[in-house]
């Protein structure tokens, strides 16, 4: 549970993320939060940037230090807390892709980055690294992902409020947090699905280990596992990148 | 007690190996122990003799086709690895990103809290540590590739 975060304020830093991981191993305990006004070198997935331009987003990285030794659903978790967050404050209907982009009229809003790490096979810490576009112009963005991004400035032609933001958020994800704790993985998986970019019946292509595959979405597993149906079956999941609907 | 070794016996267990492309092969019973790996070695270790069973025999390390690869074995009851399995379903990398180099390898010395190699599932980056000191003996599993829950990823010879 995080009951009182201890919040980390910098001016800029190389990632929140990278940050938090250091406090982490400092022993910094569970709600520790590092919010920067710019990252030097703000990251994604798959070891691509996240551009992270000074008092544009809202740069936060959060330090769980999660029982549950099953702790897969939490990338879900943060998805969902950052959507109710930016719904809440800015009244924006957001979607989810999975496992976790925030996506306003197809474009994407945020970008999530989970860390943990496990000594041996015991969890000892999850960082949710959260990426929110508030006051960029379509211009400010570099050029490759201006087709595909979108902030909360373009959504409501006014700068988004990132205190207001950083407050509903870490309330949010206190909630979702205490509902992943008490096991009720399903509430979690439906309440994705309700929020889903995507709907059960979509035709989707994506990469799983450097591989294309397409097929029919038919909701998740149990687990937050993405379920595919194609010619050889169903199947769920677990590393792979939806790329495009067909 | 002599302890005899039936050659042909062994030659099977070899072939069996090589057919089902297994990596190792181990039976213990009450008294005798064989090891069987196709990577470098071959291991017979004698287990103590519990008193009320003298006529078990004990085969020698001597008695190995390829003795110069004695492994160490360890204390009566303790199994000889440490594994490192996998704490979820997901892809399993030994890098830290796709053009790095590996963690670790085989045959490096490894220390507690040292980063193994990382599992992702759900785009949620899972740095396995180690949680022993140590020698990576064997990586199970190739770059890239998915784990299930439970799989062994490394066998660590602990050192402390």
């Amino acid at each position: 549970m995080i009951s009182a975060p201890v919040i980390h304020r910098v001016a800029s830093c190389s990632s929140t993320n990278e940050l938090a991981l250091r406090l982490a191993g400092e022993g910094a305990p569970e709600g520790t939060v590092v919010v920067a006004a710019e990252q030097t070198a703000g990251r994604g997935t798959k070891g691509r940037a996240w551009y992270s331009a000074r008092d544009k987003g809202l740069y936060v990285s959060v330090l769980l230090r999660p029982r549950p030794a099953e702790i897969s659903l939490l990338p879900l978790v943060a998805g969902l807390a950052a959507r109710d967050a930016v719904e809440k404050v800015h009244g924006l209907r957001i979607q989810l892709s999975w496992p976790n982009d925030l996506i306003w009229e197809k474009r994407k809003l945020g970008g999530i980055l989970c860390q943990s790490a496990f000594l041996g096979n015991r969890p000892d810490f999850t960082i949710l690294g959260i990426g929110i576009n508030l006051n960029y112009e379509e211009g400010d963005f570099p050029q490759d992902i201006r087709p595909l991004a979108t902030s909360v400035r373009i959504a409501l032609k006014k700068n988004g409020d990132p205190e207001a933001l950083l407050a509903k958020l870490l309330e949010s994800l206190a909630n979702w947090y205490d509902v992943f704790c008490r096991g009720e993985k399903d509430r979690i998986v439906r309440s994705f699905e309700a929020h889903s970019a995507i709907q059960k019946g979509d035709r989707i292509q994506g990469l799983m280990n450097e591989q294309l595959f397409s097929g029919v979405y038919q909701g998740l597993d149990s687990d937050g596992g993405l379920v595919l149906e194609d010619e050889t079956g169903r199947r769920a999941l677990r590393s792979a990148e939806i790329t495009k609907m067909l | 007690m002599d302890p005899k070794i039936d050659y042909d016996e062994i030659n099977k267990i070899i072939k069996l190996l090589e057919e089902k492309n297994l990596a190792e092969f181990e039976l213990e019973v009450e008294g005798f122990k064989i090891k069987i790996s196709r990577n470098s070695h071959m291991v017979f270790a004698p287990l103590p003799q519990p008193n009320h069973s003298p006529g078990v025999p004990a085969l020698q390390p001597q008695a190995a086709p390829n003795p110069g690869a004695v492994e160490p074995q360890p204390q009566s009851g303790q199994a000889p690895f440490h594994f490192i399995t996998s704490p979820m379903v997901g892809t399993f990398y030994r890098t830290p990103a796709p053009n790095a180099p590996p963690f670790i390898e085989v045959g490096e010395p490894v220390k507690k809290k040292q980063t193994l190699c990382i599992v992702e599932a759900m785009k949620l980056m899972n740095e396995i540590e180690s949680d022993v000191d140590g020698i990576v003996k064997e990586i199970f599993i190739e770059n890239g590739k998915p784990v299930e829950f439970g799989k062994k990823l490394f066998a660590i010879l602990p050192t402390s």
